[in-house]
């Protein structure tokens, strides 16, 4: 047992994301799912057939049905989809107490153990599927949490499973009514929750009758920004750890002096890594004069 | 006026808690109550990931007086510059500000943070001022929490039982969200703070 501390890997290119959606009932999370490129949707939630935009559905009865899916079995497919993560984590909840009873707590909820074990195993679920290469979409209903005059809409998913959702989604976004439009946005506000890498503004879910391709065209654009994003990180990974390297060296006040000449037109993080290491080394910034001194 | 993201932060999470008055939010937002002791063992895990390097394995530790026992396996991605410090001005309401703050960790595009927490609750981060302020301060594309969930046990060790890595992306709005913030915390700060040490 123990803590592993490695280097950092740099930043890698994006092939497939984990995308969470979440909404309250009715505002059309399966039929967004279904403009994902070509999905497979697993229905927990038995609601698939209200689509009208409906594709390949697996309508799951149990965990069993689900819980040794394989690469072939989706091979067909770019895209799967979970629908809903709550109602997943119930027929998850249910096959685990068959299993085990010790994760049977009070009134037949799930005990500690069994809420520890329900996390770790739609986790390892959720990286199983993510080791296929595909497009995940996880639908969610929306929960309402009050306090005071605010209300914030949050993903309604029992216990830690909730934490190992937010882990795994690179992206999320919630649908809601504004105007009597629908909208999805990814923005992180005080009403929600959200992950936005893409930095997308909000956007009008359209009909999908005339854009069927909704999601997967928002999903591609997602990782394109990303990708677009990789140089960039490259770059500013090597350039904070060369001028790192090179004020490591430095050691006196003239030192540093030549540095703040040559780092003069870096970005305002290489200036405050200067400052750190300056400090950390004895030597004191005079902002008067404008220049390192040695320490009196 | 210099204010702390860490004043900010803490300001508005004891905002949110109902059952604290405001005398309270004042004590605990200025951090006039003595440490805890689980002040005292964030400090010293902190300090242990500070200086840890590339290639160090823990399982039983010590650092600054309190000694860690990791009941895990797993594997933390550090980056090298520890300890950054940023200050970013801004004009709020009219008033001058600067936002001051120190991240754990950064690696030109990333910041990191790490908490030593008795539970892991994605929601409490998820709504927090420091990740957006830090983001925002450091022009950085991703925030990530590194959570060590643990308790200090009879015996005084520490024992770690889980990490989670939690990571907040910037967005569009995140400038507007953090000078709102920053607006609520001056307006505080001149009603109940400011006003009652004149």
């Amino acid at each position: 047992m123990a803590l592993k501390v490695t280097k950092e890997a740099d930043p890698i290119e994006v092939t497939r994301m984990t995308v969470t959606l979440y909404a309250a009932p009715g505002l059309g999370k399966t039929s967004t799912a279904f403009t994902a490129d070509n999905p497979l949707l697993l229905d927990f939630d038995h609601g698939a057939y209200r689509s009208a935009f409906r594709k390949d559905t697996v309508q799951v009865e149990r965990w069993a049905d689900v819980a040794d899916i394989s690469a072939d079995d989706v091979s067909a497919y770019n895209t799967i989809v979970v629908d809903t993560v709550g109602r997943a984590l119930d027929a998850l909840t249910t096959h685990l107490i068959a299993e085990n009873p010790k994760f049977k707590g009070y009134g037949g909820a799930l005990s500690l153990q069994g809420y520890g074990a329900l996390k770790s195993t739609f986790g390892t679920w959720l990286k199983q599927l993510s080791g296929f290469g595909k497009d995940i979409v996880l639908l969610a209903h929306m929960d309402e949490q009050r306090n005071g005059d605010d209300v914030t809409e949050r993903l309604d998913i029992q216990g830690a499973t909730k934490n190992e959702v937010h882990k795994q989604s690179d992206a999320m976004g919630r649908i809601f009514v504004e105007n009597r439009q629908r909208v999805l946005t990814f923005d992180p506000d005080a009403g929600g929750f959200g992950k936005n890498p893409a930095g997308l503004d909000p956007i009008h879910v359209p009909h999908f009758a005339s854009s069927p391709m909704f999601l997967a065209d928002l999903i591609k654009q997602m990782k394109d920004t990303l990708n677009s994003k990789t140089e960039g990180q490259r770059k500013a990974m090597q350039e904070l750890a060369d001028w790192s390297a090179k004020f490591d060296d430095a050691e006196s006040a003239e030192d540093f002096n030549a540095l703040r000449g040559e780092c003069s037109d870096c970005g305002d993080n290489v200036k405050r890594l200067l400052m750190a290491k300056a400090k950390a080394k004895g030597v004191a910034f005079d902002r008067d004069a404008g220049e390192f001194k040695a320490a009196a | 006026m210099r204010v702390s993201v860490t004043d900010v932060d803490g300001f508005e999470y004891f905002l949110n808690a109902e059952t604290l008055s405001v005398e309270d939010i004042v004590r605990r937002t200025l951090r006039l109550d003595p440490p805890t002791y689980q002040m005292a063992g964030g400090k010293a895990f902190h300090a242990l990931l500070e200086h840890a390097q590339d290639g160090d394995v823990f399982d039983e530790v010590g650092s600054e007086g309190e000694e860690f026992e990791f009941a895990l396996n797993a594997t933390i991605a550090l980056p090298p510059v520890r300890e950054l410090k940023a200050e970013y001005p801004m004009c709020v309401d009219g008033v001058d500000i600067t936002l001051v703050g120190k991240v754990d960790a950064f690696n030109g595009w990333r910041v990191d943070d790490h908490k030593l927490a008795s539970k892991c609750d994605v929601e409490r981060y998820q709504g927090s001022f420091q990740w957006r302020a830090y983001l925002l301060m450091f022009g950085a594309e991703v925030f990530r929490y590194n959570v060590f969930t643990g308790s200090k046990l009879q015996s005084g060790i520490w024992r770690i039982r889980y990490f989670d890595a939690f990571e907040f992306t910037a967005y569009p709005r995140l400038q507007d969200n953090v000078y709102r913030s920053v607006a609520r915390y001056l307006e505080f700060y001149q009603t109940h703070i400011e006003s009652a040490a004149a």
